[in-house]
């Protein structure tokens, strides 16, 4: 599998939550790179490959972002926001991953154009479910559209 | 403007024309029997002239008869006319005091008539002592027939005049008379109409108004906190409008507080939740080996309190949610939410091995879909849940027509509940069973009073310790389609 073509970016503030989702992964033999960084600004930064993640050899254009909508500086409202507008970016795939399953957060995160709301399990089990469901049916099955200015 | 000043105007408006409309009907009267008075003193005035004419006749007739014969007995008349006269005089000169015209004529007819008088006793006196031929030569001069046809003349003046002025003031009459007849009518009809129109234009301004303040207070009643009333006029309803709006700001705000604060419990406390789950569980998977059999214990107790805090917090969600939720009520088949009810614990059901009886067919009422089903699945989970151990629950579910409301039962054959423990479990965290027999966060109860009583509906139960539970709702009866 081509590395360009199956990063993951993890926008996530909580550290533990990190290392679980991480943990998930390996338990799950997912080879997909997890690009993380912990905030609204450095998420804007990582996608729109500003300093200092220029360098798309090391920080490639992920194929899905997997965004916590309760974040430092920019919300993952905002960032969703931003990406939508963003020529060239606005096609990417944006699964939302918080622990708010408040309706008006998912009505607002639909309206702002999120792919998908997902709800944090408690409990590694339900985590590593979800991982196992998500990777292949994102990186898989679903029919990756075409970003611009990769 | 007040209400009240608006309703006193409504009510002095009218009494005001009323009152207008009485003193124009009572001076209407005062100038009919001021015109009727005058007519019947001009009545008098023709009356007396003619009389004075009578009496003035008698006087020259009866002289003229004593002049020829020398006798006596023809001054009766005249005797009769000097008294006759002068009284008449008297009261001419009163009635004819408001009338200029008529009273130069009378003085002038005074003065004819006095000098006629004169005249008279001067010719008598003339017979008596100078006797025939004296008395006859004085007549002849034609002085007293002078003085007559001038009186004459004077009276048919004062006779025609004052009957143009009769039959003017009864012609007058007959028209005032038939205005103030015709006001009064048109007065009496404007009243009544004036009346009934601030009437119904006061009733329907404030009715419409009182209308829209509880259709506000209502949709604020309901949840819907960002209905406000239109501020409209000035005074008391309008007053009232704007408290009712201040009221609906001040529940938003604190409504707002307590979704940040569910949103915080929701959001804040589930990250740390989710760590001690997590790593919990990584501590038993990955680190297993290097733990004895007590760390494992340790490690699986700590899973399971985070479990149950995770129940906990969706309860105590699921307890806000009901407080915050917009409630649409309208009619709602229990047939269906009872199924759905049941297909949604289908789990908790076949693992407990339960038998659910539900008595169908089973009446609609009047809720909110989502709420009532929580409720009832609430209610079906509880009746699951406790019973003894290895006793198999047996649920029956039923409905009882109550008027205008509609109980629905839920029978279990449980462990039974101590009546002086009834109003306690429905308050929340109240339990009576220890974690390790009968796990649970003592919510589902509170929820389904909460729930009801937000419904307008009643919650409650008849039990014994020992002889199972009827747990019941009762909520308005919905329309049977």
């Amino acid at each position: 599998m081509n590395i360009e073509h199956c990063t993951i970016l993890l926008v996530e503030d909580n550290p533990d939550d990190v290392l679980l989702m991480q943990r998930a992964f390996r338990k799950a033999n997912l080879s997909n790179p997890l690009q993380v960084v912990d905030d609204g600004e450095k998420a804007v930064a990582y996608l729109g490959g500003q300093k200092p993640y220029e360098d798309r050899d090391r920080h490639p254009t992920p194929v899905l972002v997997l965004l916590d909508l309760k974040l430092p500086r920019f919300s993952g409202l905002e960032v969703l926001e931003w990406v939508r507008t963003k020529e060239g970016l606005n096609r990417l795939p944006i699964v939302v991953l918080t622990s708010s399953a408040d309706s008006g957060d998912v009505n607002t995160a639909y309206d702002l154009g999120a792919n998908s709301y997902l709800v944090k399990p408690v409990g590694f089990d339900a985590l590593f479910d979800m991982v196992k469901i998500l990777q292949p049916y994102w990186l898989i099955m679903n029919q990756k559209p075409v970003l611009t200015n990769g | 403007m007040s209400i009240t000043f608006k309703y006193s105007a409504g009510y002095l408006v009218p009494v005001l024309l009323l009152a207008i409309l009485a003193a124009a009907i009572y001076q209407g009267a005062e100038q009919f029997r001021a015109s009727t008075l005058m007519e019947e003193r001009s009545q008098q005035l023709v009356d007396e002239i003619q009389g004075l004419r009578a009496d003035l006749i008698d006087d020259e007739t009866s002289g003229r008869g004593y002049v020829i014969t020398g006798n006596p007995v023809f001054l009766e008349p005249h005797l009769a006319a000097t008294t006759n006269i002068p009284r008449r005089l008297i009261t001419l000169e009163s009635l004819t005091r408001d009338n200029p015209r008529q009273k130069e004529r009378f003085q002038a007819l005074r003065d004819l008539a006095e000098a006629r008088m004169k005249y008279a006793q001067g010719v008598i006196d003339e017979r008596r002592d100078a006797g025939f031929d004296a008395a006859a030569n004085t007549v002849k001069t034609q002085q007293g027939k002078h003085l007559m046809d001038e009186a004459r003349i004077i009276i048919a003046g004062m006779v025609a005049d004052e009957a143009a002025t009769l039959q003017r003031q009864h012609t007058a009459t007959a028209v005032l008379f038939a205005w103030r007849k015709r006001g009064s009518i048109i007065g009496t009809l404007a009243t009544v109409a004036i009346i009934a129109i601030i009437g119904i234009v006061l009733t329907r301004n404030i009715s419409r108004r009182t209308g829209n303040l509880l259709n506000a207070t209502r949709a604020l009643g309901a949840g819907d906190l960002d209905y406000r009333v239109e501020p409209e006029g000035n005074d008391e309803l309008t007053d009232l409008g704007r408290a009712i709006n201040l009221m609906a700001e001040q529940l938003k705000e604190h409504k707002d507080a307590v979704d940040s604060f569910a949103y915080t419990v929701s959001h804040d406390l589930r990250a740390p939740l989710r760590a001690m789950q997590g790593f919990s569980q990584a501590l038993v998977e990955d680190c297993g080996p290097q733990l004895n059999a007590q760390g494992l214990d340790y490690a699986n107790r700590i899973v399971a309190a985070t479990k149950r805090m995770e129940a906990l917090i969706q309860d105590l969600l699921a307890y806000s949610r009901i407080g915050r939720t917009q409630m649409e009520i309208r009619p709602v088949a229990l047939d269906a939410i009872v199924e759905d009810a049941v297909s949604s614990l289908s789990a908790t059901i076949g693992d407990a091995h339960a038998a659910i009886k539900i008595e169908k067919p089973l009446p609609a009422v009047l809720g909110y879909r989502p709420i009532v089903q929580q409720v009832i699945a609430n209610l079906i989970t509880n009746a699951v849940k406790f019973v003894k151990p290895e006793t198999m629950p047996e649920i029956r579910i039923y409905a009882e027509p109550r008027g205008a409301t509609v109980r629905l039962w839920v029978e279990d054959n449980g462990i039974g509940i101590n009546p002086e423990h009834h109003q306690r479990i429905f308050k929340v965290f109240e339990r009576l069973h220890g974690a390790e027999s009968y796990p649970g966060t003592g919510i589902g109860l509170a929820i389904v009073r909460k729930a009801i009583e937000r419904m307008g509906g009643q919650a409650g139960l008849e039990s014994a310790l020992g002889q199972g539970s009827r747990f019941w709702i009762e909520l308005p009866q919905g329309a049977t389609a």
